[in-house]
């Protein structure tokens, strides 16, 4: 029994060392949840109160100026309109899909796995200014080009304008529309794959036909998870800031987002206050929309979750597949490489124009990004740089705060759990208002700083990093290092011989994501840079207000392209990643 | 939990110390209550006292929720006690009083999986290794390895990574990790419940010879009343959190100390009856029940007062059924064969006698149809006698 040998003796030292390496570890966390936690509260706390106390007296004044806008209804209407709209018909084009591709035979795997993350692949700064350059009803590229052969065609329907307009009502819904699919398809399809299909097998033994079991089964199963997923996909599209103001500009719609950058950027002397009112419309929207898809979602009866994996037999389409292939082709095209591929040829051009000529190419813009010295040089690197030490604070953080929260069970952890997620229910306009508000004037002076931003971005993709290293964590079975322990490794063994080689696929995925995310940022960028602290997002913003438009296709390329990288790259890692992976 | 004193056989209740060579897991009162959600208070581990012995494997048998595992994971250190005191190898690993914790991988222990518990992005040999090596192995660990292979019967799995593996090669796998830093106790958490019956039995023998090779000492929890049977040197049956017997299978079997522990472990036909008083013969006694008076035996009877409630256990084995003219005599009644399930080895009956319906296994020499009227007859010896209420 030589194994005896190799167990420590056990004395009461080991087991008090072993409890201060423990409480190290907790401190650490708990440092780390309180600063979050501050960063957080405060900058919200500090708007409210400067927005209703006035050298320490209460005054209703801010509100007084809003409900007095003659513009407020027309604001909240045409926010509503979009942002209802939008959803529904992105909810049913990724319910179409969804179907599609659990259902049918005209399912293709990758397609299942690529949607999802088509809004990372390609940022919705990137995607609302490539659709801009395409469908633009002068110089856009794909009017341009059909006019070019429509006249060659000896037709002349339209002279100089059309037959697209993205600047309008249903332009602002097409993209807002492309941009939402993968949000709703993500929860449609889960509820799909979650429902168990020998529920609609039995039925179809039971002798009712394909439309019946649709129509009585299928259909009723999922219908709490769709409804659910309607209001997930509002509230996405409610922060949004992006399409509205690059898109919604040009269509002359102004939605709250904007409206609230706008108030504080734009006008001068700033009407902070004001910006800080609607924002509340905001939180309050955001509100009642978890609140309903939580009424909706509690009826869970609905959803069973078989245990077994059982592939559900595909319903045959014939001829119809290909159609519906055609389809699915269709929305990722228009969704990636189309935009991508018209923002990189109009960084082509020195401008942007409706004629064309072979003269008029040139690479000096794109080149401009990388030599000399200007500021959108300057912005893309403070972005990258910001990506990287943001991604990577943020990762570390999340998981040191969903360890604590998973090997501490109590009132404080579940503070600091509900905490880490809070900011995706807040608008990412609120909380870039409530920093500059609370963060830019004494005593934090952070004004101009890259600090600032990086503040910023952690708070707001904090919610994106928990998940996906709690999701993780929680994929590593507790036996598995519980069998660790037992068979005699340390604490810290196990974690760096089991824990984080099972966690590498999640933490890189959190890492991909929250890098692409703080790249393509343009809420906080925009509230938050300066010429002095520029990033892409600002620079986006301040180029597309000065309209000179092949540097702004040029950054906006630039930013398609380093995200559709590090996302591809990713995929293939974690894929490649353990043989036979996956915690049993 | 325990029935009174006159129904209980002096000397059996559980003991904490055993009087064999040596003790290995020495634990102490150990208490241990959670809390649920609700916040309701549950004792998970109410006062429990256990003594195990070098190459000796206790069984913790009880139905889900009693315990078992709760106390097995306090052992590991997986769990904390609330109060009491646990040795393992004559070291002390916990101890509420002194304030003594020590941490699982300071524990003489090895561990077995319900769920394998096996590392998905190791291969089979590399989980062994790193268990070799977490114990402080650091010469001939390839040879260590590959004789806990082989002993396993898996010495061609070595470069194979858990989920190309069998659920059955997997629990090698998991029981080669365990054995091969030839630990001085091992804990089995349930470690058979996964895989299919075929390869449950295969495994439980081999475990066994394991055992005897190795000479561990053994925790092992199941709720498998045939598989802690087979596999116990002693047994411990646990109801919320205690032990309410702990002795060799056998002794359990024929004398179980409650009507609980009569029920949990083997089969029986669990009896309403009142003591009749017109007997005069110390020894035995006479009981009212459905079907006509029933004559017992079995020992420990005397302060039972009369036209008391009480439970009678049959085991449906020590009933017999006689075909063809009826005897007569004590404990001897007619019945009709209701249900006939043939069992392979042997016949489940289903007779009814009056109201009563009675289990009754018989072997499968002689097959009887649904409908035969029989005899049916029982040794007043093997009647176990049990107060009325509780458990």
């Amino acid at each position: 029994m030589n194994a005896i040998a190799g167990v420590p003796q056990a004395d009461r030292r080991a087991g008090v060392l072993g409890f201060i390496k423990f409480r190290g570890f907790g401190i650490a966390s708990g440092i780390v949840a309180m600063a979050f936690i501050f960063f957080f509260a405060y900058p919200l706390g500090r708007m409210l109160y400067l927005a209703f106390f006035k050298g320490g007296n209460f005054t209703t004044q801010a509100f007084q100026k809003t409900l007095g806008d003659p513009d407020l209804g027309t604001l909240l209407l045409h926010t509503i309109a979009v942002t209802g709209i939008s959803s529904v018909v992105a909810m049913a084009i990724a319910t179409l899909l969804a179907w599609l591709n659990e259902r049918t035979d005209a399912s293709m795997g990758w397609v299942s796995r690529l949607l999802p993350l088509v809004p990372l692949m390609l940022p919705a700064i990137a995607l609302s200014t490539g659709w801009f350059f395409l469908g633009h009803e002068r110089a856009g590229l794909l009017n341009v080009g059909l006019r070019t052969l429509a006249g060659a065609l000896g037709l002349d329907w339209w002279a100089e304008t059309g037959p697209f307009n993205i600047g309008s009502w249903p332009g602002l819904i097409f993209v807002y529309t492309l941009y939402l699919v993968p949000f709703a398809y993500l929860l449609v399809a889960a509820a799909f794959r979650n429902f168990d299909s020998s529920l609609e097998e039995a039925s179809r033994v039971a002798g009712a036909g394909a439309w019946r079991t649709f129509r009585m089964v299928s259909a009723p199963g999922i219908l709490p998870a769709l409804a659910a997923s309607v209001f997930l996909v509002a509230v996405t599209a409610l922060s949004n800031f992006s399409i509205p103001v690059i898109i919604g500009t040009a269509a002359r719609v102004d939605v709250l987002s904007v409206h609230i950058v706008r108030l504080v950027r734009d006008a001068y002397p700033a009407r902070t206050d004001e910006a800080v009112v609607l924002s509340l419309f905001i939180v309050a929207a955001v509100a009642i929309l978890f609140w309903l898809q939580r009424l909706v979602s509690s009826r869970k009866r609905h959803v069973t979750i078989s245990g077994k994996g059982i592939y559900p037999s595909k319903i045959p389409l014939g001829y119809w597949k290909w159609a519906a292939r055609g389809l699915m082709f269709a929305y990722l095209a228009a969704a990636s490489v189309i935009p991508l591929l018209g923002l990189f040829f109009v960084s082509l051009q020195r401008f942007w124009s409706s004629t064309i000529t072979r003269q008029s190419f040139t690479l000096d813009v794109l080149l401009a990004l990388f030599v000399g010295e200007n500021l959108t040089k300057r912005a893309l690197q403070s972005s990258i740089f910001l990506g990287i030490v943001g991604a990577t604070l943020g990762i570390l953080m999340a998981t040191m705060l969903m360890l604590y929260v998973r090997q501490r069970p109590g009132f404080f952890a579940r503070v600091v759990d509900a905490s880490a997620k809070a900011p995706s229910a807040v608008s990412h306009t609120v909380i870039g208002l409530a920093m500059v508000i609370a963060l830019t004037g004494a005593p934090f002076h952070l004004a101009g700083t890259l600090t600032i931003l990086l503040l910023a971005y952690l708070v707001i993709y904090m919610p994106q990093a928990a998940i996906s290293t709690g999701s993780g964590l929680d994929q590593i079975g507790t036996e598995l290092l519980e069998a660790s322990a037992v068979a005699g490794a340390s604490q810290s063994r196990t974690f760096f011989r089991i824990t984080l080689p099972l966690m590498r696929p999640a933490l890189a995925a959190g890492w991909a994501l929250l890098f692409v995310m703080i790249v393509g940022d343009l809420t906080a960028s925009a509230l938050l840079a300066t010429n002095a602290n520029p990033v892409v997002g600002f620079v986006i913003y301040d180029i597309f207000n000065n309209a000179t438009y092949s540097s702004l296709a040029a950054i906006a390329c630039v930013v398609g392209a380093i995200s559709f990288t590090v996302v591809c790259t990713v995929l293939a890692f974690s894929r490649g990643g353990t043989p036979g992976g996956g915690s049993r | 939990m325990f029935g009174p004193a006159s129904v209980t056989t002096p000397g059996k209740t559980a003991s904490a110390k055993e009087d064999a060579d040596g003790v290995m897991v020495q634990v102490w009162n150990l208490k241990k209550g959670f809390r649920r959600l609700g916040g309701e208070y549950v004792t998970a581990v109410n006062d429990v006292n256990l003594s195990i012995s070098p190459g000796k494997l206790v069984v913790l048998l009880g139905p889900s929720g009693c315990g078992k595992t709760t106390l097995l994971r306090c052992i590991a250190g997986l769990e904390h006690p609330d109060a009491g005191r646990i040795e393992i190898n004559g070291k002390c690993v916990f101890d509420s009083y002194e304030g003594i914790r020590l941490a699982p991988e300071h524990r003489a222990v090895s561990m077995m999986f319900q769920s394998y518990a096996l590392w998905p992005h190791m291969t089979a040999y590399k989980n062994v290794e790193y268990a070799a090596r977490s114990r402080g192995f650091s010469k001939d660990v390839d040879a260590r390895v590959t004789k806990a292979l082989r002993q396993v019967g898996i010495p061609q799995l070595g470069d194979q990574y858990p989920s190309q593996m069998s659920g059955g090669q997997q629990q090698r796998v998991a029981l080669a990790r365990s054995l091969a830093v030839e630990p001085p106790v091992v804990l089995f958490d349930e470690p058979l419940s996964n895989v299919d019956a075929k390869v449950r039995d295969q495994l439980r023998q081999e475990l066994v010879a394991m055992q005897r090779a190795v000479r561990f000492a053994g925790v092992y929890v199941t709720h498998d009343q045939l598989e802690a049977m087979q596999l116990a040197d002693r047994m411990a049956v646990m109801d919320n959190g205690s032990i309410l017997q702990l002795d060799t299978p056998i002794e359990i079997y024929r004398n179980p100390i409650s009507r609980y522990v009569a029920c949990f472990v083997g089969q029986a036909n669990d009896l309403e009856a009142t003591v009749q008083t017109t007997n005069f013969d110390p020894s035995e006694l006479v009981l009212d029940t459905s079907f006509g008076p029933l004559v017992t035996t079995g020992g420990r009877l005397s302060g039972v007062a009369a036209k008391s409630k009480v439970r009678v256990i049959l085991r449906p084995e020590d009933i017999k059924l006689i075909t063809g003219e009826a005897p007569s005599g004590r404990n001897v009644w007619r019945g009709t064969i209701q249900t006939v399930m043939f069992s392979g080895a042997h016949v489940e009956y289903r007779v009814r006698i009056g109201e009563q319906q009675l289990h009754v296994r018989s072997d499968a020499r002689e097959l009887l149809r649904e409908g035969d009227m029989v005899s049916v007859a029982v040794d007043p010896a093997l009647v176990y006698l049990f107060p009325d209420g509780g458990a």
